[in-house]
């Protein structure tokens, strides 16, 4: 007889003898194939040149310098720096011999075999990095010194001069110097090349009968204008330039692309660089290429997000196709897709952590071929 | 006057059958492991009629029984004596074979229908629920491809596409049978049919980087009140004395189910609903059951039916895989013909031997399917089944073990031919109930 207590086992058990086994094709013609994947591509809808405001406080390099550049126009930069002190042991009044700016180089652009100069400026009153633009100018106190060096260099080091030394001695020796000591203003004074001091290696080294104290670079600014336009380029090339946030705004025309509640699996914007051109520079002229440049998307506000990150491809393009980080520019068309659009316009910016003034050549919407163009990949449903 | 169950471990058990059933039955309809079949249309019709009846084909239009409760004719509900529950679980196994003769296979698990009767006056009036599956459908097929992803540097990416589809509709029914006189018994339940079925289809990028899986799934809810009436005619000793001869109908009544359908895009709760939602309704035909079984002295159970829906007039406001509004070309009137014996040796001597108070049961079905992913041809069912019936301890409750092995569809015109198997439990519980005390 069966005895009721072994039915339940039985009837549950029944539910275990199941497999989950991977789909297969089997049937595939039984489904609507128009499912497959297609790419389409869109040209922009409008291509502008403008201009933003480039972030160069609180970056870890530092530009200096005056360069007249055939593609890019006449440029100065003016580098604010400050330090902190190394802490003075005043215990033996030891007594402070030298004081030397120690300024590791590591960019160039321009003339790197012509001599340049440096005039090194105190800097009267406090000032906040933070945010600070490429548009800034500190008011400075009186001309340090002046000093010459080779752009090539990697190291360049300015003993300050006696008279600087002693009238700043109780304050190189304070407890107090961050608040006491505003830093300097570095200036272009000759030679036609901007070079980058390195913040993390660069320091204001002072000598004592007892020791030798590297007070760190620890706050920065660049100021950086353009003082001449830079050169006519072909009718269908727009010049981009770091440092100067000298930039270019778009859109692509996806408004009649039939797209409304499309699935998109990815979002590949291209843009095409006239290399050939930014790397003709004149001889022991160096002009480092924009390598790197962000796509972002700017809200009605003003208000931006970063949608990717492009290098420049062997082929002379910049292609976004990844997320920069958790929203990418294919997040955001599938918003605009489903009626909700987050942002009103695409813009290309520069990394802030890497401060350079680095220019590329782009080609605009009129180049043809090497217009730039937005591919996406959908999944069409064939409903 | 005081009634109370004869049984509390007993009620406990019966209403945890209940409970249990009813609550997870639906996720009977959350498995995407079956025949491709089921993506027509609203998928495929299931019935459930009793464990019994399961296992002699299906029909049992016409069969009584003390010991089953008969979903496919109200009219026999009024046959009851006993309070009655039932659970079933179930495994299918499934082959799938193309033309070129590649093939899968699927096997899944799942509850079967949850019912519960119980008579209001014995073998005269009696109550009966039940929580059973109306459509399943349970697919998912792939397809892998490469498309070049960027013209412009010629990189090509791989996909990986999943057609999937799950869900189905369920069916609650209530309703009572009554005798009128000894031979006529009529019946009447109300069924609400609802559920939900959804289609996805789910893009994936394997090998490029920066590239989104996209899940777009179309949701369809659906809503609906039909009935169901059946009338059983009865006459004993014809042949032989303590045979029964019965004759019945069943009529479950045409029906309209409104239909709300979202298109979505996305994974389970970030899903975003695309565009406003769809109203439609959708129009379900009639569904006739003819049937006929022979009963002699409790040992042979004889049964034959015949089911005619006329699916050909099928209308809804909402396409469905196989279906555009105005065209259903694909769909055919259903027609499906079955039959079985059961053969219980001990008969009604309970003091028979366990063997020969095992039923033995085995039947066939042939099942012309409503829709055709291509008109004109039709997708036929044809299987056989059986089971057995093995009593407990306690009389009126037992475990039914029963199987079924067909073929449906054909390897013509790039269709597909399931061979498919399937294996049940049904643990059936029945007890009186509200027994009148008896003071001494």
């Amino acid at each position: 007889m069966m005895r009721l207590r072994f039915a339940w086992p039985l009837v549950m058990g029944l539910l275990l003898l199941t497999a989950c086994e991977d789909p297969s094709n089997v049937g595939i013609g039984l489904v609507d194939e128009q499912g497959d994947p297609v790419v389409r591509t869109f040209a922009t809808s409008s291509f502008d040149t403008t201009t933003i405001d480039d972030i160069t406080g609180n970056v870890p390099r530092v530009l200096v310098g005056q360069v007249d550049d055939p593609l890019t126009g006449r440029i100065s930069a003016t580098g604010y720096v400050d330090f902190v002190s190394a802490g003075f042991d005043n215990d033996d009044n030891p007594t402070i011999t030298g004081v030397s700016l120690v300024l590791d180089r590591d960019y160039v652009y321009g003339d790197t075999a012509a001599m340049a100069s440096i005039s090194i400026f105190d800097l009267v009153e406090d000032w906040d990095e933070t945010a600070a633009k490429s548009d800034t100018s500190l008011p400075k106190g009186m001309l340090v010194t002046t000093a010459n060096f080779l752009p090539s260099d990697t190291l360049i080091t300015i003993p300050l001069p006696a008279s600087w030394i002693a009238a700043n001695d109780t304050t190189l020796r304070s407890d107090n110097f961050e608040s006491s000591f505003n830093g300097f203003a570095l200036e272009g004074a000759g030679g036609n090349a901007i070079v980058g001091f390195n913040e993390t290696a660069s320091s204001l080294r002072v000598f004592t009968s007892a020791d030798t104290l590297d007070y760190n670079l620890t706050r920065t600014i660049t100021g950086i204008a353009r003082t001449s336009d830079p050169a006519a380029l072909p009718p269908n090339q727009v010049l981009v330039q770091d440092g100067l946030g000298q930039t270019v705004t778009f859109n692509f025309d996806f408004d009649d692309a039939g797209l409304e509640e499309t699935p998109i699996n990815g979002a590949i914007v291209r843009l095409f660089a006239d290399s050939v051109l930014v790397n003709d520079t004149p001889p022991n002229f160096v002009r480092p290429l924009l390598r790197e440049i962000q796509l972002v998307g700017v809200d009605e506000n003003g208000l931006f997000v970063t949608l990717g990150v492009a290098t420049l491809t062997d082929d002379g393009s910049y292609r976004f196709r990844e997320a920069f980080s958790t929203l990418s520019f294919r997040d955001v068309l599938q918003q605009q897709f489903f009626g909700n659009a987050i942002i009103e316009r695409l813009e290309l910016r520069f990394a802030t952590s890497v401060h350079t003034i680095n220019p590329m050549v782009l080609y605009d919407a009129s180049a043809d071929e090497r217009a730039p163009v937005a591919l996406l990949t959908i999944s069409s449903s064939g409903r | 006057m005081t009634f109370f169950p004869l049984s509390f471990l007993r009620r406990s058990l019966l209403l945890f059958c209940l409970f249990l059933g009813v609550s997870i039955s639906a996720s009977a309809q959350s498995r995407d492991d079956g025949s491709l079949y089921s993506r027509f249309g609203l998928g495929q019709l299931q019935q459930f009629p009793s464990s019994q009846i399961q296992a002699l084909g299906g029909g049992g239009t016409a069969l009584w029984s003390y010991n089953y409760v008969n979903f496919s004719n109200p009219a026999s509900w009024s046959r009851q004596v006993v309070t009655r529950a039932a659970l079933g679980v179930r495994v299918d196994g499934l082959q799938t074979t193309d033309a070129t003769d590649n093939s899968k296979q699927f096997t899944a698990g799942s509850f079967g229908a949850a019912q519960f009767s119980f008579p209001l006056m014995s073998d005269q009036l009696g109550i009966a629920f039940s929580f059973e599956p109306y459509s399943r459908v349970n697919y998912r097929v792939q397809t892998t491809g490469q498309l070049i992803s960027d013209p412009i540097s010629q990189d090509t990416s791989s996909f990986l596409i999943n057609y999937e589809g799950t869900g189905g509709l369920q069916q609650i029914r209530g309703g009572a049978g009554v005798r009128i006189t000894n031979g006529l018994r009529v019946g009447a339940s109300a069924d609400v049919i609802f559920g939900i079925i959804e289609e996805g289809q789910r893009t994936t990028f394997t090998d490029t980087p920066g590239f989104a899986e996209t899940n777009l799934a179309t949701s369809t809810r659906l809503v609906g009140l039909t009935g169901t009436v059946g009338a059983l005619l009865t006459a004993s000793n014809l042949l032989r004395s303590d045979d029964d001869l019965s004759i019945a109908a069943s009529f479950t009544l045409p029906t309209m189910l409104d239909g709300n359908r979202a298109l979505t895009l996305g994974e389970s709760l970030d899903r975003d609903t695309l565009g406003a939602q769809i109203q439609g309704d959708l129009e379900l035909p009639l569904s006739a059951q003819l049937g006929i079984a022979y009963q002699t002295d409790n040992r042979w159970i004889l049964v034959a039916d015949a089911l005619y829906a006329p699916w050909s007039e099928f209308q809804s406001d909402l396409s469905w895989p196989g279906f555009t509004p105005g065209d259903a070309s694909r769909f055919r009137d259903r027609m499906r013909l079955s039959g079985g014996v059961e053969f219980l040796p001990a008969g009604n001597d309970q003091l028979d031997t366990y063997f020969k108070r095992v039923a033995y049961r085995l039947g066939f079905y042939y099942d012309q399917a409503y829709i055709s992913p291509i008109a004109g041809v039709d997708i036929n069912t044809m299987a056989v089944t059986g089971g057995l019936s093995l009593p407990s301890l306690y009389p009126g409750t037992h475990l039914d073990l029963n199987v079924e092995v067909g073929t449906r569809g054909t390897t013509d015109q790039d269709l597909v031919r399931d061979v498919f198997y399937g294996v049940s439990a049904t643990l059936s519980i029945g007890e009186r109930w509200f027994v009148r005390r008896k003071l001494r």
